[in-house]
């Protein structure tokens, strides 16, 4: 191989790299994020792919340059040999501990932010989730209420959600705010968020529980705290919609948190 | 192998390298039984679950377990074990005698041991689906019975070809009373762990 | 008619399953009136008994325990009893055969036929994904289509055919003359009809299929229709032949190499199969217990899921999954091996750091035992078990990419044949290399949390297991198809069908990843709106990617019958199996081939591997693998006989 074509290939390679992680950087992966204390989920995936770009340029670079490099010529011998060389101590060390330290690296910085994103908060509203055959339904105790419509909360107020299932077992997934949580007969599942953004998003079940599956959706509407005084108070009087879907009251259903002591 | 090449009268396969100086059925039965312990480990994973990690009660109110009677019996498939490797010892010295009474009693033992635990089953008074401990108490216990069947199968074939004046006192002429045993003794191993953690603990 | 009644076969095996079923029905319907139950027939319960015992007759019907029942009755053994072995013509391939190559063919063309068939089944469901929306097939289709292709994949193909290739090559590579139990091993290659007709069964029973996934978590499956405990058997039937298979080969690589070839004189795939077999030996007995629970929760009314009485159900998903993250390396070491064996002979350079490569192998099982609760980070488990299990599951990747960094180093510096299984050697690194990255992220427990269960995973385990399992199935399929069939493959079909595939493989599960971060959940029969163009995309790429399986058969079946003789040894590799015909004689080789020195010694001057001879004093010292022994007997070994097959 020429020189020149070696270089080119270097800047090539290294012009990829840049560009891979600007991309990456820029790129609207996952969609609205409408928790700010999770922003730090979507700065792990950036992480995360950032560190891998170099692993994955440099592997298809040497690949590359092999093919280009030590590809039998057709006037090779069928049995011309390779160098007999058998390998080097030296450098597998060296693309051992390197890639260890990488991960460990990763996994220790992972560690902080699950313990960031989990943290209790003050202030937190708590919600029950009861999942079922094929719906959501929630319960406000501070509010007393329980409802299988929409997941209607308050902006800028942090979240507790405390959630079970009334049979097989469901997933729990709010994508706009990167949660997500199985929720099974006999355990009390947990998570938090607080939204901060208002509007409509989706929540979908991401465990396959039968045949309506793919429609398990509910949606989460982030009102302000006066439109979510309104909505209590319509949902407290006798002319409260009844809950949409398949729903009937979660307070008669046989499995809703009455083995709550059983989770962790 | 030299008892292979001896009888390798079709002269077609060439007799394989022993590359290891185990015996290739012993080994095979080492792994099995290697495997059977796993199959024992994931319904002890559930007795983790259930009776560890959950904290129910062992066993829930109104369905205890007969200890003693369970006791007793744990002795008797114990003892069949010692009469197997008498069998054993019995071949390995020439004593025929002492094979075919060793096999005949630890059948005979083995038989009351199921007897007893099937009984058992009977006399519990509650079933499989009465509680998750009960789910396991039975699948465990079940499965062990499972092997005590399998063991009794392949123990009177052994017995059948012991008076049939199959098997020798050398070494490659005891490995089908050898390799049968070594099951029987794993069985009754594995009553130990199934009986201390089902009735003792 | 009466004598082929007697003899083994189909005929008796036909009649055998009939028998089978009538016990079945006579067992339950008498049980039931016994103990004076309401209803005495039960249809649901004879079937489930039935799908034990019609199996197990036709087993005995097509002659798996023949033998065994001779040896049951007292008789003398026979121990070099061969009439069952060797295939003479085509229709011996459909008989129970003791010959290790035939099995070997066997195990894989009836892998194929279930990759086919879950192959089609993925086409039926991507259709009806090309929209939101419902098109073709209802809801309950859909989740059966999904879950049987999954169980066909992984417990029909993925897992069975490494044990096929092996079962081909791997006494060939190790100088034996066959397996250590033949006829044991012909009984687990008849376990893998059983189980995948059985899961095909399933869609014709009442309730259709089973949809409850691969994984068939609890409690949705205890309360499922029929269909589930068809899948709960047949992996019964497809666990036992892997067990039986792995001890088997266990067996043999520890007792059966020829002289001369120490544990570090072995090529890496003998090493790749001692590490799986291990792995399926201590692991796949869990996945038979959580189906045991499973079972006897839907047909003897236990409990052990069911919270009510006490029960767990994430314990099934510690149980699955302590057997299925296991199981998904049990699927893809064999194709560490079938790589650095490809790579090594089409590079013809020695594998760089062979004892690195046999080291890294026994890491990743020792590690792959304590990562398991990573497809469980968002189920209802201890937090604090997340963090042991994501530094574990991260660490793995470090063997893992001291592996690719090998097979790099093995490449460097040869003189590389761009023949088809190098193709797809290079297809095999890079997206293995992508999987593997993904798998990191999906490590990552705050990363996971967001896209569990998503489309994202999806994405993962195919780059995983196609653009890496699959594609070192068909690297070892073309590098070995000289010696199973004693042709050449067509080499631009086979270029053809590697770019065909990597492109639209890359069409079809690159996006996934996409989708999968924006929150697509996976296995779900319909999608939001804002996930459409994506998916239409998925589909047709998938169109491609099914088509260009076509291409593979075509160029299989046309050479296998009519392609051109192929030599001995047309990639003049060195390890044993090369050394003998193609296809190999009955009994592998005539004489027992020894042993003198490693089996990559591309370049070294004058070393050899094998040699077929009466082992000499000099070899005697084998054992220690020093390099100096090994040349000697090399050199002093050019003049005698040897059958070494360069054509
Ligand atoms: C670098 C090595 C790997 C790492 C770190 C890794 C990590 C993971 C993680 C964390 C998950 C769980 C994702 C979730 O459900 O949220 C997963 C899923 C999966 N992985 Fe991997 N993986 C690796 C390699 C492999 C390999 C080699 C295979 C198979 C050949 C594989 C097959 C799978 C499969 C089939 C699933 C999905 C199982 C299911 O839920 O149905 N992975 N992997
Ligand atoms: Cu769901
Ligand atoms: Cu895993």
């Amino acid at each position: 191989m020429k020189a020149s074509h070696r270089i080119v290939g270097i800047v090539g390679a290294i012009l990829a790299t840049a560009a891979l992680i600007v991309f990456t950087i820029e790129y609207d992966w996952m969609g609205t994020l409408i928790a700010d204390d999770m922003e730090p989920i979507d700065t792990v995936y950036r992480a995360l792919t950032i560190a891998s770009i170099p692993f994955f340029i440099i592997i298809c670079a040497i690949l590359a340059f092999c093919l280009v490099e030590f590809r039998a010529k057709p006037e090779d011998d069928d049995e011309k040999d390779g160098a007999p060389f058998h390998g080097s101590t030296k450098i597998e060390i060296v693309w051992t501990i390197i890639p260890t330290i990488v991960v460990m690296a990763l996994g220790l910085y992972a560690w902080t932010v699950l313990d960031k994103v989990e943290a209790a908060q003050p202030n937190s509203m708590t919600i029950k989730v009861i999942g079922q055959q094929f719906a959501w339904n929630y319960q406000y105790p501070e509010q007393d209420i329980k409802t299988g419509g929409d997941l209607v909360v308050p902006v800028n107020r942090p979240l507790y959600f405390e959630m079970t299932s009334a049979d097989v077992i469901h997933s729990f997934y709010v994508p706009s705010a990167r949660v997500k949580r199985d929720v099974a007969d006999g355990f009390t599942t947990r998570i938090r968020f607080e939204p901060n953004k208002l509007g409509s998003y989706p929540i979908v079940c991401t465990e396959l529980c039968g045949i309506g599956h793919a429609t398990m959706r509910s949606t989460l509407r982030v009102v302000t705290p006066a439109q979510f005084t309104a909505w209590v108070a319509a949902q407290k009087s006798a002319k409260a919609p009844k809950p949409t879907g398949a729903n009937t009251d979660p307070q008669t259903w046989p499995g809703a948190f009455k083995n709550s002591e059983s989770s962790k | 192998m030299e008892a292979h090449a001896a009888h390798d009268d079709h002269g077609h396969m060439p007799v394989a390298n022993s590359s290891a100086n185990v015996n290739r059925e012993w080994l095979g039965m080492v792994l099995f039984i290697t495997s059977e312990l796993m199959l024992f480990g994931s319904f002890f994973a559930a007795y983790f679950f259930i009776r560890v990690v959950q904290g129910d009660p062992w066993m829930p109110e109104g369905q205890e377990l007969p200890k003693y009677v369970a006791m007793a019996n744990s002795a008797i498939l114990f003892s069949s074990s010692a009469t197997m490797h008498w069998a054993l010892e019995g071949i390995k010295h020439n004593n025929r005698k002492a094979l075919k009474t060793g096999l005949v009693l630890t059948i005979l033992l083995g038989a009351t041991f199921f007897g007893i635990q099937v009984s058992e089953y009977v006399h519990l008074g509650f079933l499989p689906k009465d509680s998750a401990q009960a789910s396991v108490f039975f699948s465990l216990t079940g499965l062990h019975g499972a092997h005590v069947v399998v063991g009794l199968i392949i123990l009177i074939v052994v017995a059948n070809r012991a008076f049939k004046g199959h098997y020798g006192p050398e070494k490659e002429k005891h490995w089908g009373v050898e390799i049968p045993g070594l099951y029987w003794h794993f069985v009754d191993v594995m009553w130990l762990f199934v009986f201390t953690t089902l009735y003792l603990l | 008619m009466a004598a082929s009644l007697r003899s083994p076969g189909w005929y008796r095996a036909a009649f055998s399953m009939a028998i089978g079923w009538v016990v079945a029905f006579v067992l339950v319907t008498g049980l039931r009136l016994i103990l004076g139950w309401q209803q005495e027939i039960s249809w649901e319960s004879i079937t489930t008994v039935s799908l034990i015992t019609v199996p197990v007759a036709f087993l005995y019907g097509i002659g798996c325990m023949d033998y065994w029942l001779y040896w049951l009755s007292g008789k003398p053994t026979k121990v070099d009893d061969h009439a069952d072995h060797g295939a003479r013509k085509w229709q011996d391939y459909f008989h129970f055969n003791t010959d290790h190559k035939v099995i070997g063919i066997q195990y894989i063309c009836t892998t194929f036929f279930f990759f086919l068939i879950g192959g089609m089944l993925a086409m039926v469901f991507r259709a009806e994904l090309i929209a939101p929306g419902m098109q073709f097939v209802d809801a309950q289709t859909f989740n059966g289509l999904f879950s049987s292709h999954a169980a066909l994949m992984i417990f029909l193909f993925m897992v069975p055919v490494f044990a096929g290739i092996a079962n081909y090559v791997l006494p060939l590579m190790l100088g034996a003359p066959d397996m250590a139990f033949p006829r044991l091993n012909a009984l687990s290659f008849w376990f893998l009809p059983i189980a995948g007709v059985m899961m095909c069964l399933s869609f014709i029973v009442p309730g259709g299929a089973f949809a409850t996934g691969w994984t068939a978590y609890a409690p949705l499956s205890m309360n499922a229709p029929m269909g589930q405990t068809f899948f709960s058997i047949a992996a019964q039937f497809a666990g036992s032949s892997s067990i039986l298979t792995a001890i088997n080969f266990l067996v043999t690589i520890i007792t059966m190499r020829a002289p001369g070839m120490t544990f570090w004189r072995m090529p890496l795939l003998g090493w790749a199969n001692f590490a799986t077999s291990l792995l399926v030996v201590l692991a796949t007995p869990f996945v038979a217990g959580s189906q045991f629970m499973i079972l006897f929760d839907r047909a003897l009314g236990m409990n052990f899921f069911d919270a009510a009485q006490g029960g767990d159900s994430v314990m099934y998903q510690h149980v699955f999954w302590f057997y299925s993250h296991p199981a998904v390396y049990i699927m893809v070491l064999p194709g560490f091996g079938i790589i650095s064996e490809v790579i090594s002979t089409h590079a013809r350079k020695p594998v760089f750091g062979y004892r690195m490569m046999a080291f890294s192998l026994l890491a990743i099982i020792v590690l792959g035992f304590a990562v398991w609760a990573h497809h469980m980070f968002v189920a209802p488990m201890q937090n604090w078990i997340r963090i042991p299990m994501m530094l574990t599951t991260m660490l793995i990747a470090v063997p893992t990419g001291v592996k690719v960094f090998s097979w790099l180093g093995t490449m460097w510096g040869g003189v590389i044949h761009m023949r088809t299984p190098m193709y797809w050697a290079f297809g095999f690194i890079t997206m293995f290399v992508l999987g593997g990255i993904s798998g990191v992220m999906l490590a990552v427990v705050p990363f996971d949390i967001a896209v569990s269960d998503t489309y994202f995973v999806v994405a993962h385990f195919h780059y995983v297991l196609f653009g890496g399992s699959l594609f070192t199935i068909f690297a070892g399929i073309y590098h070995w198809f000289p010696k199973m069939t004693g042709r050449m493959y067509n080499e631009s079909l086979g270029k053809w069908h590697f770019w065909l595939t990597f492109i639209s493989f890359n069409g079809t599960f690159g996006p996934q990843h996409l989708v999968g971060l924006e929150g697509m959940p996976r296995r779900v029969a319909d999608y939001a709106e804002q996930f459409a163009a994506w998916n239409m995309f998925i589909s047709i790429s998938s169109f491609v990617l099914g088509a260009s399986v076509l291409i593979f058969l075509y160029n299989m079946i046309y050479s296998w019958r009519s392609g051109p003789i192929a030599p001995a040894n047309p990639w003049h590799a060195h390890t044993l199996e090369w050394q003998v015909s193609s296809p190999p004689p009955m009994f592998n080789f005539d004489e027992v081939p020894t042993v003198v020195g490693h089996p990559y010694e591309y370049g070294v001057p004058g070393a050899r591997h094998g040699i077929f001879k009466e082992p000499e004093p000099v070899v005697a010292t084998v054992g220690a693998p020093a390099e100096e022994t090994v040349a000697e007997g090399a050199t002093g070994a050019d003049d005698t006989s040897s059958t070494d097959g360069d054509a």
